[in-house]
């Protein structure tokens, strides 16, 4: 709970020598004061900025430099008259110095080849910490340049708070950088990235998705289980070497690939939608079914039927996902891309951790027991909470 | 046009509605507008309207905002992994505020004595001067009396004129020190400050303690230690930090530490028989300390529940002819709470040029029922907090809550911005920021540690007792 100091009553007071020694102590707890005002004033402006629009799309890169008029004064001095006020006339009287001025501390270039500027035109705007000018710069780079690269250095030793902002568009992308003393040079690469990054991010989301999603984990296992063994006379009996149980294994995978690739497509295309618990539900209860079907291998079908048959219910979980996370027409096909080597890479990360250590124990009593037979249970009791959850919207699981 | 949906930031708490992109001619950064609804808990809840179509800034959501900028946006997978989903809440609701920036087009002025800038007056006294002594720091940066000199010089005027560019200067002169761990006893008091203007609280404190061990008798660095403490809520540290200066300080001195911790910690009576008690030397040998005398005075009165007494002493600290100041901005909210919104409006309308004295002067144009007014003031805040976003520091949390429960109406948002805010200052109007969007929200729960605060330490005032009435259903 602070005020401003009253700076003409401590000039007052400091002229007035019989008070010399109380009026310093006064002042240095003013000026003290004073300055923690701030932390109640807060800001009254923003520190400086200068706005760099590059306009792509043309014919030419167009490029509009704001740079307030407080720094212009703070750099080269605009206030000619010492009045306090500028002026336009004495902005305008000023226009080859603040050109070279500004000019010399911004390079540009365009995949590669170093754009010439010029001024070409000088107008005025306001921001909302007052007066620009607004240095409107003729560059000779392409205006479909896919790399732009600049470097910055206005200011940045007299005022290690500035920022330069770098405001790109080209009518289909735009975006926003800052650039500052431990930033000074930016390489903007327009569209052709934005379609690789977010193929990367796409596939990262993939990868992620099979990773935190449990769900998707235990099915996995639990038509793993029986891949390293064989089903003879009622009995299950281990393979007897490595490539079989790898065919089958990758079988299973790439079924259940196909099988949900086709309905995420469809369902991220919104060809089909169903409604998310019934999605969520059946996903439960697909992990009942191979975990039950391989205590009682009752099902009629071999693994990679039923990773076919529930592939195409976990599409649609999928789906829910990638819609969520947001998806344009413009990059649909490269997101739905890349999401879906992201899930298969998680998969396969899953396939290689587990599929050496259960054909290490598949001969094992333990691997019968305790991993066959109980882990079956486990699963089962695991995927049957979950399909109460997600039909009665309870929550029992803390995953 | 793009369209893209954020449907859900995670699969039973939050559902988005949809979120339209198109692009405006004249904004800085393309435009979107936003229809929410946030379903708190299960699918089968009705959906909590938020905010519905109103335009908005990508730029505001800071973490995404290239993904956001580009047709395919989404949420970074960070933000989904965070225990918090407030977060996501509260970066989303952000982008239900924004609206677009309307950076004016550029112009050819048509007249050459048309004024387009005015000079903060402090530069033209000595800063020539100041001109040339930076230029000879700039040829011995390690000229420590020099930068010395030229940061506080700069520090003052950057005070004056709460234009932030000085505090750059000084920064800039102490350069060679700024990240020294063993920088100078002058150096760290300078840097300290800086820190703080920064809201940087914590490194401020870290440097001034470091002062102190060199000049443990330094008085002015004392009262700021309790003074940064106090306003982070550390009010036992504080209270520490005043009792080593009543060691050695002079009344006066002590005074500037005592009176703003009495107040807060259940002694308001007693903060206040100390002003009026010092008040009458104050007037005859240190006048330049009563303004502030006057401010305290009028706040604690008001905090008592004595308006007569209050109001008497936020006019007499204005005094004719009052520029922007903490007393200002009080004083408006004291005749805003008191449906005085004319008068309150009349006082800030000409110092618009502080964002504190903007925010209100919306709030009064409101209330006034002067709509197309309340709407230009609205838009110059947005604008404000536009631009600092868009240079990737975030506004003041106080106002930003403010604006987003009082201005926007978004009580969410604006308990969760009060919420970051009163982490890190605690003085009243944060502290009755986060009580009055927990109300707006309805969400007593988020009141709990503001309430357990305020009674640890009984805290009086009249204006939070009406609020935890309010909270506790009275």
């Amino acid at each position: 709970m602070l005020f401003r100091s009253n700076t003409s009553t401590q000039r007052k007071q400091a002229n007035d020598p019989r008070n010399q020694f109380t009026c310093l102590r006064c002042v240095l707890v003013l000026t003290l004061f004073g300055w923690h005002s701030c932390t109640n004033q807060a800001h009254a402006h923003k520190p400086s900025d200068s706005y760099l629009k590059i306009t792509g799309g043309g014919e030419q890169l167009a490029v509009q430099w704001d740079i307030a008029l407080k720094d212009l004064e703070f750099l080269i001095g605009l206030d000619t008259n010492h009045d306090g006020d500028i002026t336009w006339g004495e902005l305008k009287s000023k226009r080859e110095s603040i050109a070279d001025y500004a000019l010399d501390r911004l390079e540009m270039s365009a995949d590669g080849i170093a754009c010439n500027l010029r001024v070409a035109e000088l107008l005025v705007t306001q921001h909302s910490d007052g007066a620009y000018a607004v240095l409107q710069l003729e560059a000779d780079g392409p205006g479909d340049a896919t790399l732009i690269e600049i470097n910055y250095d206005l200011l940045f030793e007299l005022d290690p708070t500035h920022r330069g902002l770098v405001l790109y568009n080209n009518g289909s992308v735009s975006s926003t950088h800052v650039l500052s003393p431990n930033s000074r040079m930016l390489e903007l690469r327009t569209s052709d990235t934005s379609l690789w990054s977010t193929l990367r991010d796409y596939i990262w989301e993939g990868i992620w998705h099979i990773w935190i999603g449990f769900d998707h984990i235990l099915f996995l296992i639990s038509l793993l289980i029986p891949a390293v063994l064989v089903r003879q006379q009622g009995q299950w009996e281990p393979v007897e070497a490595f490539r079989p149980a790898s065919k089958e294994v990758l079988k299973i995978v790439t079924v259940f690939t196909i099988a949900h690739s086709i309905t995420l497509w469809l369902a991220v295309m919104e060809y089909v939608t169903l409604p998310g618990w019934i999605v969520e539900a059946t996903i439960a209860f697909s992990i009942i079914v191979t975990s039950v079907n391989n205590l009682w291998p009752v099902l009629p079908l071999s693994g990679w039927m039923i990773a076919f048959a529930f592939g195409l219910v976990h599409g649609f979980g999928f789906a829910n996902v990638l819609l969520d996370l947001g998806l344009s027409s413009a990059a649909l096909a490269v997101s739905l891309f890349g999401f879906n080597v992201g899930v298969e890479l998680g998969q396969l990360a899953i396939v290689l951790v587990f599929l050496p250590i259960a054909y290490a124990l598949r001969g094992t009593k333990f691997y019968e027991l305790v991993i066959l037979k109980a882990g079956s249970v486990v699963i089962a009791i695991i995927a049957a909470l979950w399909m109460i959850e997600r039909i009665g919207n309870y929550a029992i699981l803390p995953f | 046009m793009g369209f893209f949906s954020l449907r859900s930031v995670s699969a039973s708490t939050y559902h988005w509605g949809n979120v339209e992109y198109t692009k405006r001619p004249g904004c800085l950064v393309d435009q979107f507008s936003v229809n929410l609804r946030v379903h708190c808990g299960s699918n089968n809840d009705p959906p909590l309207e938020i905010a519905s179509h109103c335009d908005c800034f990508a730029y505001l959501l800071k973490f995404c905002t290239t993904s956001v900028m580009n047709p395919t946006a989404r949420i970074p997978s960070r933000t989904r992994t965070l225990p918090s989903l407030s977060l996501c809440a509260s970066l989303l609701l952000l982008l239900a505020l924004a609206r677009c920036a309307s950076a004016a087009e550029p112009y050819l002025p048509s007249d050459d004595n048309e004024v387009l800038e005015t000079l903060p007056r402090s530069l033209l006294s000595g800063g020539d001067e100041l001109t040339s002594m930076r230029q000879q720091l700039a040829d011995d940066p390690k000229n420590l009396d020099l930068a010395r000199t030229v940061a506080s010089r700069y520090l003052q005027m950057g005070k004056q004129d709460g234009d932030p560019r000085f505090y750059g200067y000084a920064r800039a002169a102490l350069g060679p020190w700024w990240d020294a761990a063993d920088a100078p006893a002058d150096i760290l008091k300078l840097r300290a400050k800086l820190k703080e203007t920064d809201h940087d609280y914590d490194e401020a404190l870290a440097d001034l303690w470091q002062f102190v061990k060199q000049e443990p008798r330094d008085a002015q660095a004392w009262i700021e230690i309790s003074n940064i403490l106090r306003v982070q809520g550390k009010y036992d540290e504080a209270l520490e930090a005043r009792n080593k200066l009543s060691e050695f300080a002079r009344s006066v001195e002590i005074m500037y530490s005592n009176v703003p911790l009495l107040a807060v910690t259940g002694n308001a009576e007693a903060a206040l028989d100390l002003i009026q008690q010092k008040l009458p030397e104050a007037r005859q040998r240190y006048p330049g300390t009563v303004p502030w005398m006057l401010t305290m005075r009028a706040e604690i009165s008001r905090a008592l529940g004595r308006d007569e007494q209050a109001e008497e002493s936020y006019l007499e600290g204005l005094g004719d002819d009052p520029g922007p100041s903490y007393l200002m901005r009080a004083y408006t909210d004291f005749l805003l709470d008191r449906d005085r919104a004319n008068e309150a409006l009349e006082l800030v309308r000409d110092h618009t040029a502080d964002t504190g004295s903007l925010l209100r002067a919306a709030i009064a144009a409101k209330q006034v029922g002067d709509e197309k007014l309340a709407d230009e003031y609205q838009s110059q805040l947005e604008n404000r907090f536009q631009e600092i976003r868009l240079r990737g520091s975030e506004p003041h949390g106080r106002f930003e809550s403010r604006y987003a429960l009082e201005l926007e109406n978004v009580p969410l948002l604006a308990l969760e911005l009060a919420q970051k805010n009163w982490q890190k200052q605690k003085e009243a109007r944060d502290t009755r920021n986060l009580l009055e969007a927990a109300i707006a929200a309805k969400r007593p729960d988020a009141a709990k540690p503001v309430i357990e605060f305020l009674e640890k330490y009984g805290t009086q005032d009249v204006q939070f007792d009406k609020l935890l009435n309010q909270i506790e259903g009275k």
